[in-house]
């Protein structure tokens, strides 16, 4: 209890004051993390589920279950930081349901086919982004998780470790690994 | 840009920045759902509580009830399953071994002193000892006899059988001589001794009987007997004397 007091200590003192509402249950606390923090936490869950709908849905678990899982929060990284750690944590369902979603909207519609290499068009993107995605869903979650964090969002690995809880060349490391097979995976359906 | 991954991540990139551009109005109904989510989930877990407190506390009452009165015992409680000395039903008035009123003691016959086979019937035993005196038997011993070995309960229950059911007093002295030779120091060595004093009584050998007795009635064996073994010993000297 000491150290996270000491530790909150350097947090601003807005922060520190909004986390200590939370953990009070204060509803206004969470409408006000609400506001400060739903485009970040809403742009990871969208990048990392691929699915909007899902995105929207896991967005609402996250938020609802911040007042219990506040107490949790030992204030050593940002407060926003934790929101993007939980959404990690929450996300295995919603990317299994939505890889399984583009699974089947694959089996009935379009199969992954070869893409010209102008890739200028608005077609040709579209087709580029749907391959992608795909092979998305056949990384492990942790995977995808690096190539989310650090190649869509571009953040430093420093960051990603952080937001994951792993030590940072551990971060690299995934890193790599998710985009050697991807690569595989594009060129195996006829990327160049 | 020759690199299909970079190609691809470009366009993905393109496609979720746009999905993750929501209108003010899709992200205020957001905000609503999860104040109003989180205003549930804090009305089910006051609702669980007020369910769920008077349950446990009435079922605290009941097992402080239940214990207090002893039914929880009535329901937990097992028989003992072995014919040791524990299961030996308490004794009548009369010539009292020890145990009379602690459950590790055998019982006595409540026609032990029409069963005196001889000489005077000893006066003290027609009175049977005040339990005070009979429960100031060390505990150790009551429950060391629940953990007394097969063999050493197998011989002290025959020794017990021959003396206070079958009344056969020699077979009764030879069998409590028997178990004190086995087990000098037994668990069940001190009530071994004062029946085996008794069976002298019974069988008018009055000099090893008082001998016997002398040991209880100096305390060699604390307050256990103490007082029984006097009054015998008292009686067994008036019926001596002229």
């Amino acid at each position: 209890m000491k150290t996270t007091t000491l530790t909150l200590a350097f947090l601003e003192p807005d922060a520190q004051s909004l986390v200590d509402r939370l953990r009070r249950q204060e509803r206004s606390a969470l409408a006000e993390a609400y506001d400060l923090y739903h485009g970040s936490v809403r742009a990871l869950a969208t990048r990392v589920v691929g699915d909007e709908a899902l995105a929207e849905d896991l967005l609402q678990e996250v938020f609802v279950a911040l007042p219990q899982a506040i107490h949790r929060f030992e204030g050593r990284a940002q407060l926003k930081t934790f929101l993007l750690s939980m959404v990690l944590n929450h996300a295995k369902h919603y990317v299994r349901a939505a890889a399984r979603r583009r699974a089947m909207a694959s089996r009935f519609g379009r199969e992954p086919r070869a893409v010209s290499l102008d890739g200028e068009s608005e077609a040709s993107r579209s087709e580029i982004a749907r391959l992608l995605e795909r092979a998305l869903d056949e990384l492990p979650l942790e995977q995808r998780a690096a190539f989310v964090l650090l190649e869509l969002e571009e953040r430093t690995s420093v960051e990603a470790a952080e937001i994951v809880g792993i030590p940072e060349a551990t971060m690299r490391t995934r890193l790599f690994h998710a985009k050697r097979k991807l690569r595989e995976r594009l060129e195996e359906w006829g990327m160049r | 840009m020759s690199d299909p991954l970079l190609r691809a991540t470009k366009a993905l990139k393109g496609k979720y920045d746009d999905a993750a551009k929501v209108s003010p109005a899709r992200e205020e109904a957001a905000r609503e759902r999860i104040l109003e989510a989180t205003n549930v989930g804090v009305r089910h877990r006051r609702a669980s509580r007020m369910v769920l407190l008077p349950i446990a506390a009435a079922f605290a009452l009941l097992a402080t009830w239940a214990a207090a009165t002893g039914a929880l015992n009535r329901v937990f409680s097992v028989e003992p399953t072995t014919s040791g000395v524990e299961t030996v039903p308490l004794p009548g008035p009369g010539l009292a071994p020890p145990g009379s009123v602690s459950t590790a003691a055998p019982p006595a016959p409540s026609s032990a002193p029409s069963a005196v086979p001889t000489v005077d019937e000893p006066p003290p035993v027609q009175s049977a000892p005040p339990p005070a005196q009979t429960t100031s038997r060390p505990s150790s011993t009551a429950s060391a006899a629940a953990t007394a070995s097969a063999e050493e309960e197998r011989l002290y229950a025959e020794a017990h059988r021959a003396h206070f059911e079958t009344r056969e007093y020699p077979r009764a002295l030879a069998a409590w001589d028997a178990y004190l030779a086995r087990y000098p120091s037994g668990r069940l060595a001190p009530e071994a001794r004062y029946n085996r004093a008794l069976c002298l009584v019974r069988l008018g050998r009055r000099a090893e009987a008082q001998a016997a007795l002398e040991a209880f009635a100096r305390g060699d064996y604390g307050t256990y007997r103490r007082a029984e073994s006097t009054r015998l010993l008292d009686a067994l000297s008036g019926d001596a004397a002229p």
